[in-house]
């Protein structure tokens, strides 16, 4: 486990990016960010990450096709989804891929921190 | 038998024994002259007597009788003379001879004259007979429902009222109560045909049925009175009557004037019933009234849910960042750059929101289409006639107060909308208000040489004060079924197009719309 521990945030938002990267930043861990979820898939194994955190609805792959895509490949960081939407059936779908948590956006900082320790210290 | 129809007439209503008295008589004074000139002593003009006979057989003969018997009766003259006179040279004979001759021969021009006279009036009276009867079964059969109606006491009431001075019946009216229903009184039923019996559902001769089935259109009734009045030959109108059973039928009435005073007593009056073709109709216009709300929510819908999309990206950007500011500021001791960070990204993505909302905006009014010039006055008439229907339906007269304006260069859908938005809120607005006098004054001036003002007033409650300011702001709406983005639509395209629209109270009462626009627009600016 690395002395910091390392947030991927994915979403087709630049704005949203930036805020959860200074936000996560205010919680002691440092980010990875991505425009979308193919340019994670690409983005290899250089630097490990220890969760993901992604938007549901994205042009191209969307937030539950990259978690089937993770699946599928092998184990995977925990993901956190933070959707606009409350979708009953998307909520679904990703907590059966093995979501760990299923925000709301806009999310609330104490769930938002609450859910990060409880990926992180879930970790290998 | 050839002969003999060729002597006597035939087919008289007097009959056969009439002819016949007639024709003895004839022949019998005939033989008698004939009888005295030639074996009496008698002297005198005893031939002149013939005139006679040819007098009596006129009334039995034809022209060609006629003749052939003053022939007869000069040959029996001759003959007389020939037989008394014959060998000598009495003067006097011959004169007398001369002087019935001449009788016989004037008498018989004037009698073929008058026989021809005759022949020519019984020829008209049959065409006249057969034209009354083509009339007769033209008004029996048609479809149309038709009325003969005696309008001559009517007719020299409003006359008598005219040479008084009075010119508009609808001002005598009011201020004379019963003023109509005296007028009703004055017309008779003369005849009905079937279809009309049909329409009204009853005899329509029967008293009181006119005035029922007028009890509804009193207003139209008026009209017909000023239409008289004012000497026109034709009235037509869509009038609503109350049959014997009680419904109401919408008509198209028609009524033929004559020219001559005297003929007001066979007026005649037509109705076709457009109940069902108006009902189609409206049925029409309610269900383009309604796809058009329908599709107009779908798009409103459809634009919500993108705007909403579009908003809660930056929205949601500024609330975690305005969370984090606050940890960077509870640090001890706070990281200000770090929270300054975010701040600047938060005026950033604010400002961002605010050009999203601005961006919806512009393409609500932005519409394709291509400036045309085109006369406002036509343009004015076709747009009122898309909304004939709904004009009628609310009973509301609209009014065109035209000062000679320039063609004007616009895109004209655009306008169209615009003024049918204008007129469709008026409407509206004075159906809600249950206002009785309905107008709408459309008035189109120059306001200077490079603007053209068209303002929309009407006769319903006006602008409330405390919505004044909200009028025109996008979703803000009076109506229980209102999207509130007609006015804020018109506005933005008016003003894309250089254009304003205002609205404010009339100092007589009634909002009043105004719509400014430049005769030659500049290039779109939306």
């Amino acid at each position: 486990m690395p002395a910091v521990p390392t947030i991927a945030v994915i979403d087709d938002d630049q704005a949203i990016r930036e805020a959860m990267d200074d936000l996560i930043m205010s919680f002691g861990y440092q980010c990875r960010l991505f425009a979308s979820a193919e340019a994670f898939l690409t983005s290899g194994r250089e630097t490990p990450v220890d969760c993901i955190l992604v938007d549901v609805k994205m042009p191209g792959l969307s937030g539950i096709e990259l978690q089937n895509e993770l699946n599928r490949r092998g184990p995977h960081p925990p993901m956190i989804f933070v959707t606009s939407y409350e979708d009953e059936r998307t909520r679904q779908a990703a907590l059966s891929g093995g979501a760990l948590a299923f925000l709301r956006k806009p999310v609330t900082i104490d769930r938002l921190m609450t859910s990060l320790e409880t990926a992180l210290g879930q970790q290998p | 038998m050839s002969i003999a129809s060729a002597i006597f007439r035939s087919r008289e209503p007097e009959g056969g024994a009439y002819h016949i008295a007639f024709g003895a008589t004839a022949l019998a004074l005939a033989a008698t002259v004939f009888y005295v000139d030639t074996y009496t002593d008698i002297e005198g003009a005893i031939a002149v007597l013939y005139a006679i006979t040819v007098l009596l057989a006129a009334q039995a003969i034809t022209r060609v009788g006629l003749i052939t018997l003053s022939c007869l009766c000069g040959f029996l003259s001759l003959v007389s003379y020939a037989l008394t006179h014959a060998g000598e040279t009495d003067l006097q004979a011959m004169l007398r001879l001369v002087v019935a001759l001449a009788a016989l021969v004037i008498t018989t021009m004037l009698l073929v004259k008058t026989e021809t006279a005759r022949l020519a009036l019984l020829s008209i009276n049959a065409a006249l007979r057969e034209s009354e009867g083509r009339y007769r079964s033209i008004f029996d059969r048609t479809r149309v429902a038709l009325w003969e109606r005696d309008y001559s006491k009517l007719h020299a009431v409003l006359m008598g009222l005219k040479q008084q001075g009075i010119v508009d019946v609808r001002a005598h009216a009011r201020a004379h109560p019963g003023f109509t229903e005296r007028c009703i009184d004055l017309i008779t039923v003369v005849a009905s045909n079937e279809a009309g019996k049909e329409l009204l559902g009853c005899d329509a001769s029967a008293t009181g049925t006119l005035k029922q089935s007028i009890t509804t259109a009193s207003d139209k009734f008026l009209d017909m009175l000023q239409a008289i009045m004012d000497n026109r030959r034709v009235f037509e109108d869509k009038v609503l009557i109350r049959t014997h059973g009680g419904d109401d039928k919408l008509v198209l009435l028609s009524i033929s004037f004559p020219e001559e005073p005297l003929a007001f007593h066979r007026v005649i009056v037509s109705m076709v019933d457009i109940t069902q073709r108006e009902l189609a109709l409206k049925a029409l216009g309610e269900a383009q009234a309604e796809l058009t709300k329908a599709s107009k929510a779908a798009a409103v819908g459809v634009m919500s849910a993108s705007l909403a999309h579009e908003l809660n990206q930056p929205l949601g950007a500024i609330v975690v960042n305005a969370q984090t500011l606050l940890r960077w500021l509870d640090r001890d001791p706070p990281d200000l750059a770090a929270a300054r960070r975010c701040a600047e990204r938060m005026v950033r993505d604010s400002q961002r929101a605010s050009d999203i909302i601005h961006n919806t905006r512009s393409l609500l009014a932005r519409r394709d289409g291509s400036t045309e010039t085109f006369d406002l006055d036509a343009f004015i008439e076709d747009t009122l006639a898309l909304l004939e229907h709904e004009l009628d339906r609310s009973g509301t007269k609209v009014r065109i107060e035209r000062e000679h304006t320039p063609p004007v260069r616009a895109v004209k859908i655009e306008l169209q909308q615009v003024l049918i938005n204008l007129l469709t809120n008026a409407i509206q607005a004075m159906d809600e208000a249950g206002i009785e006098n309905r107008a709408i004054i459309v008035r189109t001036e120059s306001q200077d040489a490079g603007t053209i003002r068209l303002t929309i007033r009407d006769t319903g409650p006006g602008i409330a004060e405390a919505i004044r300011d909200k009028l025109f702001s996008p979703f803000f709406t009076t109506k229980a079924t209102g999207m509130g983005i007609g006015l804020s639509i018109c506005r933005a395209t008016l003003e894309a197009r250089g254009g304003s629209l205002t609205g404010d109270n009339h100092p007589q009462g009634g909002a009043v719309f105004s719509i400014l626009m430049p005769v030659h627009p500049e290039v779109e600016r939306a």
